[in-house]
Formats: C-alpha cells, sequence, structure tokens
C-alpha cells in the first residue's frame, strides 16, 4: 500500500473571527502502488483542502497520512520542502510555470533546487518529453504556450523528479474541451507506465478517466466507484448519476 | 556557490523586475554620494562659508538618507510582490524556506555591490558636474574636487543598512507565509484597507507644521536647523497623509451611500481605494522628491537672483573715478581723458565731497584711536553737492556742514576740527539711488 489516509479533520479557524469551518471531517482512505485515483465532489466540499494535506501544504487538524509507511503529518517544517521533492510531483490548475525561465529550465526546476547533476536532467528529460509532446517546446519561454501546452509542460516538471505520487488538482479546469480530452488522454498513458496518480476534480469527465472514483461531501468519503474496464464514456455516465444522486439527497 | 548561482541567475532572467529596483537603488546612491563627495572634499574649505555650507550639506546627506530608505523599501516590496510566486514554487518543488531566505539575501547583496559600484563611478562623475555648477553659482574658482574614499565609505554604510533592512523585510515575509500563501500570493485579494482617523490627523498636522516651521525661518542663524526640521516634518506628514487621509477621505465617502452608489463615483471611488493602498507610499515618494526638487529650484534661483540684486543695489553705477581734486578740474580732465581715447560718457553724475574723516566719534571730535568697533568715516559735502544727490535745496550758513556717513553711526549734531565747531544741517544716512542730474 503507497498511501493511507486515516481519520483526517481539518477545520479553518481565521485568526480575528472565531467563526470555524469544517473543511474535512473524517477522511478515511487508501491508494495501492499504480492507481489512478480521482477525488469528486461538489464546490466547497473540501476537495482542495484535501490535497493540500496530502501534498504536506496544510497540516491536518487531526488524523494521518501514511506514504510509504512515513506519516508526513509528523514531518518536521524544514524537512517538508525536501520531503515533497523527492516523493511528490505537483500538477496546479493554473500550471505556475516561471515567466521567466525557458520551458525547458522550468521542468528542470525541481532537479535544479534537488542539485541533481545536469547529464541526470537531461537524460530524463530526453525519455520524457517526447512522451508528453513537448519536444519542440523546449526552448521557448512560458508565455508562448497555449494552456495545454503549459499544462503539459507542468506535467514533466511533475514527472522529472521520478515521484512516488502525482497530486493534481482541476488540471483540465483551465482548458477547453479539446484540451482537456488530450491531457486526460496523456494522464491515463502516464499511469499505464506504473505512476500513481491522485487528482481532484468537480468535471464527471475528468474522473471518468481514473481507475477509481472518490465522492467527497460535506468533509467525508462517502461513496465510491471502480471503473475496471469499462469505457470512459461508459463509467462517466455512472458518475454522473451518482452525482446528481447525490445533489439530489442534497437538494431534496 | 549554488545558491550564489541561482540568485544570480534569478536577477539575470527576471530582470525586468529587478531593473526599476536597481535604478531607484543606483539613483538613491548617486543623489548620497554627491553630496558626501562635495562635504568631504577639501576644496570646499576653500570657500568662503563653507561651515554654515557644509553644514547645509549634511542636513541634506540625513535628509536625502531617510528618503533613500523609504524609497528603496517600497520598491523593493514591489520587487518582492512579484517575487512571492516564484519562491512559494519553490518551496512547494522541495527549497526549504531558509534557502529560499539565503537565496534573497544573496540577491540583495549582489544588488548592492552593482549600485555600490555603478553607483560610485557614475556619482563620482557627476559629483564633478554638480560642483561645477555649485562653483559657476558661487562665483568662485576652485575646479579642484576631488573624489573621496570616505564619502564612498559613507554612503556606502548608510546603504548597507538600508540593505540590511530590506533583507530582513524579506525573509520576514517569507518566513511568515506558508507556501501556499506565497504560491496565491500575486493573484491573492486584498483586504480593503483600514482607515485610521488618528494618523490622517497626525499626517495633516505634521504637514501644517513642517510647512509653517519652513515659511516662518527668518534668522539666517537658525534657517538651517529649522528647515531641516521642517523637511523632516513634510516627509513624514506627507508619508501620512497619502497613507491614511486619503483612505479615510475614499471611506468616508463610501459611506455617504447617495454620494457611492453613484455610476462615476462608484467606479472611482472603489477603485481608487485600493490602489490608494498600494501606491501611497510611491505617490508620497513622488511627492517629496517633486517638493524637494521645487524648493532647491525656488531658493536656487532666489539666492541667485538676490545675489545680482544685491549688486545693483551697491554699485549703482558701471563706473566710479575718485579724483582729488575740485570738481571743476576733475570733469574737465575726465572729459579730457575720454576725448582722447574716444570714449563716450553716458549718466554722468560728477559731485564733489570732502575725503573721508576717519575716526571714532567723541562728543563732537574725531579721535584717532585705533579701536575699530565704533570706527566712522564720514564726508562732508557743499549745499550744491547735496542738491546735485538729493534733489532737495538747503542753505549753509557760515558753520553748518552737511555730512555723508560712509561707515559706522554718526549720531553727532555737531562736530568740531580743532577750534572750528559745524553745526550738522543735514545728512544723507544709508545708501541712496542718487538723484539723476542731467
Ligand atoms: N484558508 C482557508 N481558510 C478558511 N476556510 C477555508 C480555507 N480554505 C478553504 N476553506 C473552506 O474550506 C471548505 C473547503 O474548501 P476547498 O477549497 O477544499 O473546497 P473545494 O472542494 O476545493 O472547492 P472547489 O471545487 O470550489 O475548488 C470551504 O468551505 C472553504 O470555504
Ligand atoms: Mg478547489
Amino acid at each position: 500500500m503507497l498511501l493511507q489516509v486515516k481519520h483526517l479533520q481539518k477545520i479553518f479557524q481565521t485568526r480575528f473571527s472565531k467563526e470555524k469551518t469544517i473543511a474535512l471531517q473524517d477522511v478515511s482512505f487508501s491508494v495501492e502502488d499504480g492507481e489512478y485515483i480521482a477525488i469528486m465532489g461538489e464546490s466547497g466540499s473540501g476537495k482542495t483542502t484535501l490535497l493540500n494535506t496530502l501534498a504536506t501544504l496544510d497540516k491536518p487538524t487531526s488524523g494521518s497520512v501514511i506514504l510509504n509507511g512515513q506519516d508526513v503529518t509528523k514531518i518536521k517544517e524544514n524537512k517538508l520542502a525536501e520531503f515533497r521533492r523527492t516523493h511528490l510531483g505537483f500538477i496546479f490548475q493554473d500550471f505556475n510555470l516561471l515567466d521567466t525561465l525557458s520551458v525547458r529550465d522550468n521542468i528542470f526546476l525541481p532537479l535544479v533546487l534537488g542539485r541533481e547533476k545536469v547529464r541526470v536532467m537531461e537524460q530524463r528529460l530526453e525519455k520524457l518529453a517526447p512522451k508528453l509532446n513537448i519536444n519542440d517546446l523546449l526552448n521557448k519561454q512560458p508565455f508562448e504556450l497555449s494552456g495545454g501546452q503549459k499544462q503539459r509542460v507542468a506535467i514533466a516538471r511533475a514527472l522529472i523528479t521520478e515521484p512516488e505520487l502525482v497530486l493534481a488538482d482541476e488540471p483540465t479546469a483551465a482548458l477547453d474541451f479539446k484540451n482537456s480530452e488530450s491531457l486526460l488522454a496523456l494522464l491515463e498513458e502516464i499511469n499505464d507506465t506504473g505512476q500513481t496518480i491522485l487528482m481532484v476534480t468537480h468535471s464527471a469527465i475528468a474522473a471518468s478517466h481514473a481507475k477509481r472514483v472518490l465522492f467527497i461531501k460535506d468533509g467525508r468519503i462517502f461513496h465510491q466507484l471502480y471503473r475496471a474496464n469499462r469505457e470512459a464514456s461508459k463509467f462517466m455516465q455512472e458518475i454522473s448519476m451518482t452525482m446528481t444522486s447525490l445533489l439530489g439527497t442534497e437538494v431534496r | 556557490m549554488f545558491y550564489v548561482k541561482l540568485a544570480s541567475r534569478n536577477i539575470r532572467q527576471s530582470i525586468s523586475n529587478f531593473l526599476p529596483f536597481g535604478l531607484s537603488s543606483v539613483v538613491m546612491f548617486i543623489m548620497n554620494l554627491m553630496i558626501a563627495t562635495i562635504l568631504l572634499s577639501p576644496s570646499l574649505k576653500k570657500l568662503k562659508g563653507s561651515g554654515s555650507f557644509a553644514m547645509l550639506l549634511g542636513l541634506g546627506l540625513i535628509v536625502l538618507s531617510i528618503f533613500a530608505t523609504i524609497f528603496m523599501i517600497y520598491s523593493y516590496r514591489f520587487l518582492l510582490k512579484r517575487r512571492t510566486k516564484e519562491f512559494g514554487l519553490y518551496n512547494i518543488l522541495g527549497l526549504k524556506k531558509r534557502h529560499i531566505v539565503r537565496i534573497s539575501i544573496l540577491e540583495l547583496m549582489m544588488m548592492f555591490f552593482a549600485t555600490v559600484i555603478t553607483g560610485t563611478v557614475f556619482g563620482i562623475i557627476l559629483a564633478k558636474f554638480l560642483y561645477l555648477i555649485l562653483i559657476h553659482l558661487l562665483g568662485e574658482s576652485y575646479f579642484d574636487l576631488q573624489w573621496s574614499p570616505i564619502a564612498v565609505g559613507i554612503v556606502t554604510m548608510i546603504f548597507a543598512c538600508i540593505y540590511l533592512l530590506l533583507m530582513i523585510i524579506s525573509s520576514f515575509s517569507i518566513r511568515r507565509q506558508s507556501s501556499l500563501e506565497l504560491l496565491k500570493n500575486a493573484s491573492k485579494g486584498e483586504k480593503e484597507p483600514k482607515s485610521r482617523g488618528i494618523l490622517a490627523l497626525l499626517g495633516l498636522v505634521s504637514l501644517a507644521i513642517g510647512y509653517y516651521l519652513a515659511v516662518t525661518v527668518t534668522s539666517p542663524l537658525d534657517a538651517l536647523t529649522k528647515f531641516f526640521i521642517a523637511v523632516l516634518f513634510v516627509i513624514f506628514g506627507t508619508l501620512l497623509f497619502y497613507l491614511s487621509f486619503t483612505i479615510w477621505l475614499l471611506k468616508r465617502q463610501k459611506k455617504n451611500k447617495a454620494y457611492y452608489y453613484q455610476p462615476k463615483h462608484f467606479i472611482t471611488v472603489s477603485s481608487m481605494l485600493y490602489r490608494m493602498k498600494q501606491n501611497a507610499v510611491g505617490l508620497a515618494n513622488i511627492t517629496i522628491l517633486v517638493t524637494m526638487t521645487f524648493v532647491t529650484l525656488a531658493t536656487t534661483v532666489g539666492l541667485y537672483s538676490s545675489i545680482n540684486g544685491f549688486l545693483d543695489d551697491y554699485f549703482v553705477r558701471n563706473t566710479i573715478i575718485n579724483i582729488n581734486t575740485t570738481q571743476q578740474r576733475g570733469t574737465s580732465f575726465i572729459d579730457q581723458v575720454a576725448e582722447k581715447n574716444g570714449i563716450y560718457l553716458k549718466h554722468k553724475i560728477s559731485y564733489e565731497m570732502s575725503n573721508s574723516m576717519i575716526g571714532a566719534m567723541q562728543n563732537g571730535k574725531f579721535e584717532n584711536k585705533q579701536k575699530l568697533s565704533n570706527l566712522t568715516a564720514v564726508n562732508f559735502m557743499t549745499a550744491d553737492t547735496y542738491a546735485q544727490l538729493t534733489g532737495n535745496k538747503v542753505h549753509l550758513s557760515s558753520n553748518e556742514a552737511i555730512a555723508f556717513p560712509a561707515v559706522g553711526s554718526f549720531n553727532e549734531d555737531q562736530v568740531k576740527f580743532g577750534d572750528h565747531t559745524f553745526k550738522i544741517k543735514e545728512k544723507i544716512s544709508g545708501t541712496v539711488t542718487f538723484h539723476r542730474s542731467a
């Protein structure tokens, strides 16, 4: 088992007001090596909060997140950055590429920060670039790229550290339909090579490309679906139905 | 070494972000260095009145340093705001906060050294230039301004302190925020600024005090210190004014719903409220700079033009020829010389006066005591000369005289020369623009 999330709870309390927001109430699930998991839920259901907690960017109020036997919530503040660099890959909704760096340097960034040898960086990029179809983009600047191209570059940056777990927060939200589709297909391919991916989304289409979908509502995992060997479109219908019933119970 | 490389690459890659900061840093350095170089130059001592001039420059240096500090903090925060996303990304992708802080400190150190080097070169060149202007204004002729390592040292120290402050600010702001906050910083919504009535009032009051002090300076003795304090008040007041008064005013306008909810006011007031918060310091800096330029220009022009006025007052004529003889012989002699050399005489005024009688007055007597403090020099003249000079006719009876005390005080009713006593009938006092006779 790669990742184990146990009784995660997160309560936000702003500094100046006494008002509390319970973002995560009691979340437990586990992820096997090589899985591709989508976490679905409505806006405000706590998806981003959950992902940030797994990403060690946010500390939970209680509960534990165990990655390869290590409780990441207990890692000391000054060791966190290194932990993220060596174990996790990040894909953001708004790409977060640095405009001051070329595409190639953007991809190298985590390795540069980890003081990897230049030879290793180049070898890894050589393997990655054709898979992601970014060979022609490497010498450009990020502002010259389309949204879909940017996200492919961001994926390259996430994969180049060869992380145990890739975390993605709504990676297709800033893309149009066609670009989303090809990006989702790409993530599926990457998963087929054995890369574990955990993605947060509110789109049924995006979720339908995953192997398993977890539904989150009011800070709890309340349902999960396995894709098994179904077509993405078939799987999507079931996800949509589940979402509708989820909404239905809420609206009543 | 790794971090040095990373820092220098950061500066090179995002030069467009660093350039405004670097530019303001260098300009501030140059301004400080120019003043310090002239202040510490040995040739300054040769100038007349170098003491008060040095004091003026010294105070100017203090004001400029304060201004530089404010300005640098402002432009650095501007830079930092654009870089927090980058720092956040570094942190998420695997660089410790400690190392990010180290990078930002290294960046600042590089900017510091670049500032010192370019600032010193340009500062010395421009100081020479400024010195030439100064010398020209003062009408002196010592053109040997030397660059002084001490001046460079002092300004470098001042800037080292400023940069140290910037390093503290940067490490504080990096450490305080979480990596997510850093990443989101660029897009983070600004909280609506708080209005602080007390600060607004303080700003207005200190502006008023500052300008009141500046305007009411009369005695040249305390002009320098008083003016200096006034400048500090004005800088402080202007900053506070922009930081709080404008926001306080806009908030009041917003509270007035009938006023606020009109299309024109709605857009301007709401967006001004946010912009003022970000740009208050920038606007204040611009205002202070403009005010300084204005004051400098006005005083320079004022002083320079009043020097000429002073000369015009004291030297009314182009040429003054003193001849020790009677008026008749004197004029004919001058006419003769003029004719011989083909010079045409214009606006001629000629009059006859006694030689200056010099001495210390005691009961109407010129005592020839070597007491410089109450020495008086008096000329005596005929009634004709008096009429010619002043346009007033007098009649002199015997033993009466008309006096023109050129130097010192002369309040006697009569003067004695040996056994003769003359009654002073008329007196010309002070400088008179002499009545022009035809
Ligand atoms: N920093 C924060 N401070 C206070 N409350 C927060 C903070 N971040 C999130 N919340 C609250 O926690 C709850 C869950 O937010 P979260 O961002 O995880 O939702 P989400 O599922 O990602 O929504 P979306 O699909 O819109 O991105 C919300 O009610 C939100 O208001
Ligand atoms: Mg979210």
